[in-house]
């Protein structure tokens, strides 16, 4: 007779696998999928209820665009760091030669704007096969080193490249259409924008879980090892820049379809620090963790501004000030604190819940 | 002719300064393999110490009072393990400490009623401030980097990428983000050969940065100290073997390393003003270390005036060719010539990899 753990735990939550192939799902127990499932329906009946006027207003939207956003971009620099083991901080300088990429094709060929992200993807990637060169010859600081100054050199000619990019003026927008949808509210641009995070989610999941992602796994782990079993590592380094550089180009699109603007201090060593950061707090070679490292690390000045503006209106108008240090200051504590304390990341952190609730309430059964 | 010789004597003024920046990035990468990005930020902090010292500038006391709880707690409590020296020496010592810096941040000094020679005021507040720059590098060291020991060295990296946006933030919590004006009134040493004309200010910063690098390098090469230094960047766990406190010798490692970048950063204020926003100038720290090579101190030097020459050159020359702000980008540019050409620098130990 088997108890219901047992039960609950065969049908449910069981990671045993029989082959391959159920080896490489997305998502590899029933539960994992009902939770994925509970999700959508979630996000259906929010995005359903702001169409009639109830819950979630433009500023949320505008909030959530950002981390999906974010989201892309990270995923791209997940894929470079976390299964490539490639350090780069020059990410922010891929998004901003696709926010400039999307943003010249509309305003000087009127491109349509789904057509100009893809551009956007394809310039930025074309990029990073060239900013991936010196990968062949060196690694880790030195190529970390490396991409900042390809960061240094990419911000000197949007800045100074005014003839195409006007400076530090930045290129203004139309209002983005899609197949005749106009994207003028945060929540048209949120629809677009989920079932962009979705499919590129899908994606990676997909480059990772195959051949290449193997090939790119083997690279981190010891790149010497890789190339003596038979796999070409510079190739695979090469595939790993652009890939990573072509989500970049994304993001920069969309963000800059979001903002209406692409302007060159959206694009700095900071921001591309900040993404690095993002990588590393969500927990490297997961890419569930880029997810919460993402939402973590665009949510924390949100609250911050919160938190500060309310103070500013009961007690001090004056303290207001103190909210851009502050912001620096908290996000720089997290990161040493984060290191420092959870080198696993955030996903470290999920995990152990997630596995603790695998069969809750029911006791504890093995395999 | 005399405006080639003219650009390459400012650059090679300029580039002993970036030499130094250089040399405090190579010590730490060698002690412990770690990219100090928190760099500017040093520079920042150790300029303000000195700037406290020796311009009498004082904080408000709350500011004043943080401060030295801030001294008091790390004394008290993260510099001694060991309950029973806790209570005996760190206690007092804390307070001692803390209200010594609570006392001479709120006070100030008062060098300037005291003594009224600005160049004797200089040669006390110098060697107090990079004492106090020292320290604080030692501090820094103690909170952030010793809980990575044995950790990755790509983790002690990010660690001081976050704790360059953490200082920045509380220099500007502190001090604010406004400019200080900065003038040390050194005795005029303008040199004035026919058309060639240097100014006091950048050969003051080359001599004294010159000065200091061959301290460290005498420190490093001639004293017992540096013999262990040199052992633990050789190799850390032999060293420990042979009876060297490897941890200690990291945080002297830091310590120096603040030390020398205080006094860049003095050097660098001394030609313009000191405010926050000058920690840029520490990033051109990373051209000048890749190209010496990361792990040479003569590749430092080498790299150092490298970079102050293409600078001058590229100001010089190209800017007026309708390329504006170049000068800040043309180092980054040589860097990426020299990476294609030599990977680990002109200087640098080329790693040979084994599986």
């Amino acid at each position: 007779m088997r108890s219901l753990s047992e039960i609950y735990n065969d049908y449910f939550s069981s990671t045993a696998v029989f082959s391959y192939r159920e080896d490489e799902r997305i998502f590899r127990t029933r539960c994992m999928r009902a939770w994925f499932a509970i999700f959508l329906i979630l996000v259906a009946i929010i995005f359903l209820g702001s169409t009639v006027g109830i819950g979630a207003n433009e500023y949320h939207y505008f909030i959530t665009n950002l981390i999906l956003i974010n989201l892309i971009s990270a995923i791209g620099l997940q894929i470079l760091i976390g299964f490539t083991g490639l350090l780069s901080l020059g990410h922010a300088a891929f998004m901003g030669v696709g926010a400039y990429t999307s943003a010249l094709l509309v305003t000087k060929w009127g491109c349509p704007f789904l057509l100009s992200i893809l551009a956007a993807g394809l310039v930025a990637a074309l990029l990073g096969i060239i900013v991936g060169i010196p990968s062949l010859r060196i690694k880790g600081f030195y190529l970390m080193v490396a991409t900042i100054a390809f960061q240094f050199v990419i911000d000197y000619v949007i800045i100074h490249w005014e003839g195409v990019t006007r400076g530090i003026r930045g290129i203004e927008l139309p209002t983005p259409y899609v197949l005749g949808i106009s994207l003028e509210k945060n929540r048209a641009y949120f629809l677009l924008l989920f079932l962009l995070t979705a499919f590129l989610m899908w994606g990676a999941k997909n480059i990772v879980r195959s051949k290449i992602g193997r090939a790119f796994i083997a690279v981190r782990d010891n790149d010497v090892s890789a190339e003596i079993i038979g796999i070409p590592i510079f190739p695979y380094k090469l595939l790993s820049f652009s890939i990573s550089a072509f989500y970049a180009g994304i993001a920069g699109a969309l963000f800059a379809g979001l903002l209406r603007t692409a302007i060159p201090e959206d694009y700095t060593f900071l921001h591309s620090i900040i993404f690095l950061a993002m990588v590393l707090v969500g927990g490297l070679g997961r890419l569930v963790g880029t997810v919460f490292g993402v939402i973590f690390i665009t949510l924390v000045p949100v609250l911050l501004d919160l938190i500060v503006s309310y103070i500013a209106n009961v007690y001090d108008p004056n303290f207001t000030i103190l909210l851009g240090p502050l912001k620096e200051l908290v996000f720089g504590g997290l990161i040493i604190l984060f290191i420092i304390l959870e080198p696993e990341g955030l996903v470290g952190l999920w995990i152990r819940i997630r596995d603790y609730f695998k069969i809750w309430p029911l006791p504890y059964v093995s395999g | 002719m005399i405006d080639l010789l003219q650009t390459l004597g400012s650059g090679v003024l300029v580039g002993l300064v970036y030499a130094l920046l250089g040399l405090c990035i190579v010590i730490i990468f060698k002690s412990s393999e770690t990219f100090n990005f928190a760099i500017g930020e040093f520079l920042i902090i150790g300029s303000f110490l000195f700037y406290t010292l020796f311009f009498n500038e004082t904080i408000p006391w709350y500011k004043a009072l943080q401060l030295g709880a801030v001294i008091f707690l790390f004394f008290s409590f993260i510099l001694f393990y060991d309950k029973n020296l806790r209570l005996r020496i760190a206690l007092p010592l804390g307070m001692v400490t803390g209200f010594l810096i609570f006392c001479v941040f709120f006070f100030g000094l008062k060098l300037s009623s005291l003594i009224t020679s600005s160049f004797l005021r200089f040669a006390i507040a110098f060697p107090l401030g990079l004492l106090a720059a020292g320290l604080f590098g030692a501090m820094v060291e103690r909170v952030t980097i010793k809980p990575l020991l044995g950790r990755s060295p790509i983790a002690m990296t990010i660690v001081t990428l976050g704790l360059g946006f953490f200082l920045r933030a509380c220099v500007q919590l502190i001090w604010g983000s406004h400019a200080y004006p900065f003038f040390l009134d050194l005795p005029d040493i303008t040199v004035e050969v026919g058309d060639l004309l240097f100014l006091s200010d950048p050969i003051w910063a080359g001599i004294i940065s010159l000065i200091i690098f061959g301290l460290v390098i005498a420190f490093l090469f001639r004293t017992r100290w540096g013999l262990a230094i040199r052992a633990t960047s050789e190799d850390q766990a032999k060293a420990m073997a042979f009876g060297i406190n490897a941890r200690f010798i990291l945080l002297l490692v830091w310590g120096i390393s603040a030390l020398c970048i205080a006094v860049a950063g003095i050097m660098i204020s001394n030609f313009g003003a000191l405010q926050v926003s000058m920690g840029f100038v520490g990033l051109r720290a990373i051209p000048v270390v890749l190209i010496g090579g990361m792990d040479s101190i003569g590749g430092a030097m080498a790299g150092g005036i490298l970079v102050g020459i293409c600078e001058a050159l590229a100001g010089a020359y190209v800017e007026p060719l309708g390329l504006v702000g170049f000068k800040a980008v043309a180092p980054y540019l040589l860097l990426l010539i020299v990476l294609f050409i030599r990977p680990y620098g002109l200087f640098g130990t080329v790693r040979i990899e084994r599986v």
